[in-house]
């Protein structure tokens, strides 16, 4: 890392400047193979979700979904700061904010928040803005916190040299164009079903749970090769909750990912990336939606659960309904 | 509404409030009362000398070379550490990187531009605390506010004051590295690293879980080995090898004491204050002072019992204490907090061994 101008508000790294650990490899067919993963294309990785374990917030939640894990709470509704420059708000304001911790992906993030991190932040508030009814909850703001302690991503490949006839060649291994997307869209679809879990259970009033659904559709390697248009949609195939590393010998297309209300069948953010095309009047981009929200149908199963499981636990302790708790059920009975 | 009548003759009912309210509107009573009752007895149902039962968890991030995660009631936090590569260049003097002094402790700042009003280049070990985690509804998000900076101060500071991490680890060699080669000509790069922790959740001693988090996750770290690739002229890692990073034989640890002022009276046996044992934040707010203990611990996790830790007299060596302010604490009172120190720090060792010996 360059050295910058130092941050007066944190240690700093030595002047001299740090690089993370570059792996040598004798040669590139013994590079790390991408693990295959057992999972059929239309099932979701197991998704661990608890809300409710930070107590001095109003609501919170911590999902796990194989190496993703993510922390959310939420801040409020609290009153906006009474200054002369506060506007008027009939709405509550919602701010949503998503941050990796900067041991959270192979390459070290800093504190400072990057581009990437705000997209995620503007995508969530787009999936949640809609859910919530802030008509309720005048002049006051509502702030919603995702911490990413861990995700998916290249791993050490990205800092191996490989060494080939005594030269170093630098290369990516497994690199496709796709790659970033799927690998935010997983982390995206996790943040959106995380962060309304910890709205219900901040017991703040909504429409629907939303609950977040990723797709990827891939063809086979040799018919993307510029090979005719008839070709390349004949054998797609669509995976849900797609792994980093695309399945054998096929090539990513396109990824969707969407935030969902299973009770209302709405899609509250859609986020398509890649190629879609047409085939025989259907458009693929149907197909592909649809798979994404089958996707996050699962996850509105674990998201249900997780509710229900902390309203049980509400219910336990306190011997009554707790009265900001009972909208959240009902809603979910009907989804 | 209902009106009131007032009657001739009779005392007015007195004034009072539910416990729940008691607690918000006045916290200095609502404590006060709960130790004049016998036993003393804290709002959380501990008594003023528990500490809360912790859990410990290591290495359970991909992408960090060690990580932990604390929990300590309601306040977790969670430790990662990454190592990065720092190359010497021809014309450097590595001797900065050689001993902890040459970087700046909070006192003097050998750098010097802090005192200058601006901010500083580290040494080897960058510890950082985030609280902008949304951890707790006390602190606003954003860039790292007063406790933050403090507290990644006291990090720093506790690790250069107890040499936590032997420098020996975090050199890198020309060549194959052979352990005869000292001297620093060889020295081709050292590994920097990257100590983040974050809370996750706030419930009061931040302190206590990070320094367990900082100790245990880099316990558990596990670096490549690096070396001087010749030909490359650079330095290059060996993904299939991987070694520990060496720490202090006798690991310290920190214990942190809350104190609270009590009305004087005869009740309390003249006693004008308690000090609390790992206190939440609640107490935090109402304490007048702060005091932690930083002491290595003589405890065989294998052999010793910790069920018989209060009568089998631990040997503790008190490196460090830290109390800021003026109130009287009294000897015997110093000495009981080292005696609790001790169980505690025992209690860290016995958890970090478990951790360490069960596979992952």
């Amino acid at each position: 890392m360059a050295a910058k101008a130092p941050d007066r508000r944190r240690n700093n790294p030595p002047s001299h400047g740090t690089t993370p650990p570059v792996f040598l490899s004798s040669s590139s067919s013994g590079a790390v193979k991408p693990k295959q993963s057992s999972r059929p294309p239309d099932e979701i990785r197991k998704i661990f979700l608890r809300t409710g374990l930070i107590s001095s917030v109003t609501g919170s939640s911590f999902l796990e979904i194989a190496p993703l894990k993510l922390s959310v709470s939420v801040l409020g509704p609290r009153p906006l700061p009474r200054t002369s420059s506060t506007p008027f708000a009939a709405q509550a304001i919602l701010t949503t904010e998503v941050k990796f911790a900067p041991f959270a992906s192979t390459v070290r993030r800093g504190y400072i928040r990057d581009s990437s991190e705000r997209d995620l932040g503007s995508r969530l508030y787009q999936a949640l803005v809609g859910a919530i009814r802030r008509e309720l909850y005048p002049k006051s703001r509502i702030e919603v916190v995702v911490t990413i302690l861990d995700s998916e991503d290249e791993g050490d490949d990205v800092n191996t040299v490989y060494i080939e006839e005594g030269k170093a060649t630098v290369e990516t291994k497994f690199w496709d164009a796709g790659r970033s997307e799927r690998a935010l869209g997983v982390v995206l679809a996790g943040c959106i079903t995380a962060a309304s879990a910890a709205l219900a259970d901040a017991g703040i009033e909504m429409f629907d749970l939303v609950s977040g659904g990723v797709a990827t559709s891939f063809v086979d390697e040799a018919n993307s090769k510029g090979k005719g248009k008839g070709h390349l949609v004949s054998n797609k195939l669509y995976v849900r909750d797609p792994a980093i590393a695309p399945p054998g010998g096929k090539t990513p297309l396109a990824t969707c990912v969407l935030g969902y209300m299973a009770a209302r069948d709405e899609i509250s953010e859609l986020w398509i990336s890649g190629k879609v095309g047409t085939k025989n009047g259907t458009t693929e981009m149907d197909e592909l939606v649809d798979e994404a929200i089958a996707a996050a149908r699962s996850a509105r199963g674990v998201l249900n659960e997780a509710a229900k499981e902390r309203v049980q636990f509400i219910v336990d302790k306190t011997g009554t309904a707790p009265p900001s708790k009972g909208e959240t059920t009902d809603v979910e009975m009907s989804g | 509404m209902s009106t009131l009548t007032p009657q001739v003759g009779s005392q007015p009912p007195p004034l009072t409030f539910s416990t729940s309210l008691f607690r918000q509107i006045s916290p200095a009573l609502y404590l006060q009362r709960h130790f004049l009752r016998s036993p003393p007895t804290r709002p959380n149902g501990r008594s003023p000398s528990q500490c809360r039962d912790f859990t410990l968890t290591t290495n359970s991030l991909s992408h960090a070379h060690g990580s932990a995660v604390v929990r300590a009631g309601d306040t977790a936090v969670v430790c990662g550490i990454r190592g990065e590569i720092l190359t010497v260049a021809p014309g450097d003097d590595p001797s900065r990187f050689e001993s902890y002094h040459s970087s700046p402790t909070s006192a003097t700042h050998a750098c010097g531009s802090r005192g200058a009003g601006g901010a500083s280049w580290g040494g080897l070990i960058v510890p950082n605390v985030e609280l902008s985690t949304g951890c707790s509804k006390k602190y606003p998000l954003g860039p790292p506010g007063g406790l933050a900076q403090t507290l990644s101060d006291q990090l720093h500071e506790l690790i250069n004051v107890t040499k936590l991490v032997s420098l020996d680890s975090l050199r890198i060699y020309d060549g194959d590295g052979d352990g005869g080669i000292t001297s620093t000509t060889k020295i081709k790069g050292y590994w920097s690293l990257y100590v983040d922790v974050l809370c996750i959740s706030l419930d009061g001693n931040i302190l206590d879980a990070a320094w367990y988090a900082i100790v245990a996750a880099l316990k558990s770290s596990r670096l490549p080995l690096a070396s001087w690739n010749q030909t490359e002229e650079r330095i290059f890692c060996d993904a299939s090898l991987y070694h520990p990073i060496s720490l202090r034989q006798s690991l310290p640890f920190t214990t942190t004491f809350a104190l609270i002022p009590l009305p004087h009276s005869e009740d309390n046996g003249g006693e004008t204050a308690v000090l609390l044992n790992d206190p939440d934040s609640y107490e935090e707010d109402e304490a007048c002072e702060i005091l932690t203990i930083l002491s290595t611990t003589d405890f065989d996790p294998v052999r010793g019992d910790l069920s018989r830790l209060p009568s089998t007299g631990l040997r503790t060596r008190v490196e460090k204490i830290e109390k800021r302010g003026g109130w009287k604490v009294g000897l015997t009172q110093i000495e009981s907090c080292t005696h609790l120190a001790a169980s505690k720090a025992a209690r860290y060792i016995q958890s970090l061994t478990k951790e360490q010996l069960t596979p992952v």
